[in-house]
């Protein structure tokens, strides 16, 4: 399988340097949207299951997906050539990789307690 | 060398009293006169704790590393890295934004038992126009917020024209004043009195003098106060 994304990725390896960060970015702004919009259409005035607003679920429900995104790219990186060669570049980016997870749980993970909308 | 040391002199009494003065006065932030602007002021407080520790620690490590070589060899550099670099902001940062969270939850106007009074604030270019849906017949007022004292208060905040940002420093945090968007801010004043209030978004050439006081009654005097501005309105 060569998608565009993993061609892209071979020809410019340090864009691995920046994936970590750069999915923590789309995520802020995705949150930031989805919480504005979410507010504006009284998400969070609803009640859903076990007493959890649908503003809440779906914050929550974005918050863990892109953790999961970040796991899984930690683990498709250790599989790739940059990785196997061990040099700086390659060291830093797994490890930044690694930075940009406890980033993004620290960063979203307040979603689960935090009033949402003013 | 007597002149400089005047020069320094001169130049910490003009810093230390310029410090003092921002203490006090109609728009000071730190002479709270009311919960929300307490809990801002306390934040700022335990901001200021928090970066001056960190400040001292990191200058303190740096001056003891020049003025006694050989400081701090004992502990590897891996582990200077991983206790100073990482363990200890990651500390101290942490239990920051834990409190400025916690503090941040108590400023959110949640639903009360027993509604609080609501007045309407508008914003245009460039003045501030309050109306009092919940007494009847109470005529607007212009660049004067009549509030009661001691009980909380929702302003409703809007604009008419652009974005202004509604602010009165000691009795809270500000608010954006958006076009076609209600914003609610809770206000509580502790002690009848005068404070001042500004425009907080920058909204054209006149922002700089959109100003406004609120006055802040005794519950009784505030429904005469309101209802009075009715029949001077109408004079
Ligand atoms: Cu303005």
């Amino acid at each position: 399988m060569k998608s565009p994304a993993t061609e892209t990725v071979r020809r410019f390896p340090i864009l691995w340097l920046v994936a970590g960060f750069g999915l923590w970015s789309l995520t802020f702004l995705t949150l930031y949207m989805v919480l504005t919009l979410g507010c504006a259409f009284s998400w969070h005035m609803t009640d859903h299951a076990f007493g959890l607003s649908l503003q809440r679920i779906v914050l929550v429900t974005l918050a863990l997906l892109a953790c999961i995104a970040n796991i899984g790219m930690i683990r498709l990186y250790r599989r790739s050539e940059l990785h196997e060669r061990r040099d700086t570049i390659g060291v830093a980016a797994d490890r930044l990789n690694i930075v940009a997870l406890f980033c993004i749980i620290f960063t979203f993970g307040p979603v689960v307690a935090l009033s949402p909308c003013h | 060398m007597p002149a400089r040391n005047s020069w320094i002199k001169a130049t910490f009494l003009t810093a230390g009293g310029a410090a003092l003065a921002g203490c006090a006065g109609p728009l000071s932030t730190l002479d709270p006169a009311g919960p929300s602007a307490g809990a801002i002021a306390n934040l700022f407080y335990v901001m200021f704790a928090g970066s001056v520790i960190l400040f001292v620690l990191t200058i303190g490590l740096l001056l003891a590393t020049l003025l006694k070589p050989g400081f701090g060899k004992s502990l590897s550099p891996r582990r200077w890295i991983v206790w100073g670099g990482l363990a200890m902001p990651v500390v101290v940062l942490t239990a920051l934004v834990i409190f400025a969270l916690a503090m941040g939850e108590r400023l959110i106007a949640s639903p009360l038992a027993s509604a609080p009074e609501r007045v309407e604030a508008r914003a245009s270019q460039w003045v501030w126009t309050f109306s009092y849906p919940d007494r009847e017949g109470a005529a607007d007022t212009i660049s004067v917020l009549h509030i009661p004292a001691g009980e909380p208060v929702d302003i409703v905040i809007t604009a008419e024209d652009v974005i202004h940002s509604f602010w009165v420093p000691r009795l809270g945090g500000k608010l954006d004043a958006i076009p076609g968007h209600e914003n609610v801010l809770r206000l509580l004043a502790d002690q009848p009195g005068t404070y001042g209030g500004v425009c907080a978004e920058f909204c054209g050439v006149g922002h700089a003098n959109m100003d406004f006081v609120v006055q802040a009654h005794e519950p009784e005097d505030y429904a005469a106060t309101v209802s009075g501005a009715a029949t001077e309105a109408s004079q």
